[in-house]
């Protein structure tokens, strides 16, 4: 599996979990975060524990900070800050 | 200045004063409602008033129309449970609930025992702290108290369209109304039920240049493209920490904004204020640099602040001050170089993007599933919520599936919790520590 079908699946999960509703049909590059069905709460639990599977957190790594917005971008940053590449 | 009465007497009535999606309401249109409605507003001169659950723009008007007439206003936000309604109007000796629908106001007794009609030049604002660990208290304020920090430069402030995102009903969001109503500005309302995209859509719209918020709502605005039309000229951030993080993104977003993080709370008012971008505060702040509070630090890292002027109150007999006039903020700092900076709520509740989270709540429900022995419940540092709720549990029977039993655990947190309560991370543990004197050992948060 790779990261992005990691983080997929994390997603679906933490859906799940929170009982909120995907509001897309599928996870695509351009679907805009804070419109796919998890609110920031929901945001924040993935990050966690993508942090639990993955074992980094790259939002406390970074020494810029930086907010995506779609969901292109969200994986583009963990593939960059992955620090076992 | 003693009133919003006396303060309308100076601003130009052709600015705007409210704007929302639907109505817009200059300081003229505050006169002539007034002007409309005065023979109720003098029949109210000097009673006690409440203000119960009503809407954002309805809270404004009312209090435009009646501060400085009355003599108290019991501010009461629509999640105050309503079984403490009768405690509150007892304590606050409140005579009637006013509204404003269709620009008519209207009064409903509460009392039979009315305080007599009489003239007011100032009016006591009842405001309930946030009482996450225990019921809200009352605290009043004097307008003094309030306005403290406020600057009133009329001329300046016609550039200015506050955006209001905090609760009109707290502390938080009652300064934002005063600093944008008292100098003339304009306070752009908007309506809670709304997205955040949809929210910062109208501010950028309605054409908002000052705007203050707590970090977890900034974070949310750095993430909505809508974000990219607004203009600040102002930023201001208070109710939690203001990390490095948080001030460094939004300088880098709107560069030509000036950026402000206020510590400020429902008993001390606005504390003071600090604008160099950098997190925490200079430590000559300790040392007699402001001019209006004074503040000192605890062998306990513990903050305690005293305002020079003491306008603010608890209605209970819950004393507020110490014997030198100090109030203890709760919040534990640590001074590191010339800097102080926050370190938490003492109290260790968890602040979930601004909402506080008491541990030991979450643990009873958990324990009260049966399915685990020990539960302990702390906060875990996260980017985007400042905090999340973590869960510890020792399973009754270690036998049990764990994703079974998380399943379950989560349902029954759902069932029973607001949602930033549930736990977001479980870890299943053999056991948990406790200290020497048989308490559960917290981690410092």
């Amino acid at each position: 599996m790779n990261l992005k079908q990691l983080i997929q699946e994390k997603y679906l999960e933490v859906i799940d979990q929170t009982g909120s509703e995907l509001l897309v049909p599928e996870l695509t590059d351009d679907v805009v975060l804070l419109e796919s069905g998890l609110d920031s709460l929901g945001f924040a639990i993935l990050v966690a524990s993508l942090d639990e599977s993955l074992g980094f957190d790259p939002f406390s790594m970074m020494d810029e900070p930086y907010y995506p917005t779609t969901f292109g971008e969200f994986v583009e940053i963990y593939e960059k800050m992955n620090p076992n590449k | 200045m003693t009133s919003i009465k006396e303060a309308i007497q100076h601003i130009p009535l052709s600015r705007t004063a409210f704007i929302t999606n639907e109505h817009e309401y200059s300081y003229s249109d505050i006169c002539k409602l007034k002007s409309n409605n005065l023979k109720i507003i003098q029949s109210l001169r000097g009673k006690n008033i409440a203000i119960n659950g009503r809407e954002r723009c309805e809270f404004a008007l009312l209090l435009s129309l009646l501060d400085g007439e009355v003599s108290k206003i019991l501010f009461l936000p629509s999640d105050i449970d309503s079984s403490l309604h009768n405690q509150y109007y007892k304590q606050a000796e409140i005579d009637c609930e006013v509204r404003l629908e269709n620009s008519i106001l209207y009064v409903k007794n509460i009392s039979n025992k009315n305080h007599e009609t009489k003239s007011c030049s100032e009016t006591e604002w009842i405001i309930p702290t946030s009482g996450t660990t225990n019921i809200p208290k009352l605290v009043s304020h004097s307008f003094i108290s309030l306005t403290r920090s406020t600057k009133f430069d009329i001329e300046k402030a016609y550039n200015f369209r506050w955006g209001l995102v905090f609760d009109i009903y707290r502390f938080s969001g009652i300064q934002v109304f005063l600093q944008s109503f008292l100098a003339g500005s304009t306070l752009i309302i908007t309506n809670p039920s709304q997205s955040i995209s949809e929210t910062i859509r109208l501010l950028a719209e309605k054409g908002c240049n000052a705007l203050s918020a707590t970090p977890s709502f900034w974070r949310k605005v750095l993430m909505v493209k809508e974000s990219n039309a607004l203009k600040l000229k102002r930023i201001t951030l208070g109710g939690e920490i203001a990390d490095q993080n948080i001030l460094y993104a939004l300088k880098q977003k709107f560069p030509k904004a000036k950026i402000t993080h206020i510590y400020a709370s429902t008993e001390i008012g606005v504390g003071f204020s600090v604008n160099d971008g950098k997190e925490g505060f200079p430590i000559s702040f300790l040392t007699g640099e402001l001019k209006n509070i004074k503040m000192k630090v605890d062998q306990d890292g513990l903050l305690w602040i005293a305002p020079s002027k003491k306008g603010q109150k608890y209605l209970s007999s819950d004393q507020m001050f110490d014997k030198d006039g100090y109030i203890n903020t709760g919040d534990r700092v640590q001074i590191k170089g010339d800097r102080v900076y926050f370190l938490g709520r003492n109290s260790g509740a968890i602040n979930v993007g601004g909402n506080k989270v008491q541990p030991e709540e979450v643990e009873r429900v958990l324990l009260s599933s049966g399915l685990v022995s020990e539960a302990y419940v702390y906060g875990m540092k996260n980017p985007i919520m400042g905090s999340l709720v973590c869960a510890e549990v020792v399973l009754s029977d270690i036998s049990m599936d764990k994703q079974i039993a998380k399943r379950q655990l989560l349902k029954l947190c759902q069932e029973n919790l607001e949602n930033f309560k549930v736990p977001a991370i479980f870890k299943f543990v053999k056991e948990l520590k406790t200290t020497h004197s048989g308490k559960l050992e917290r981690k410092q948060n």
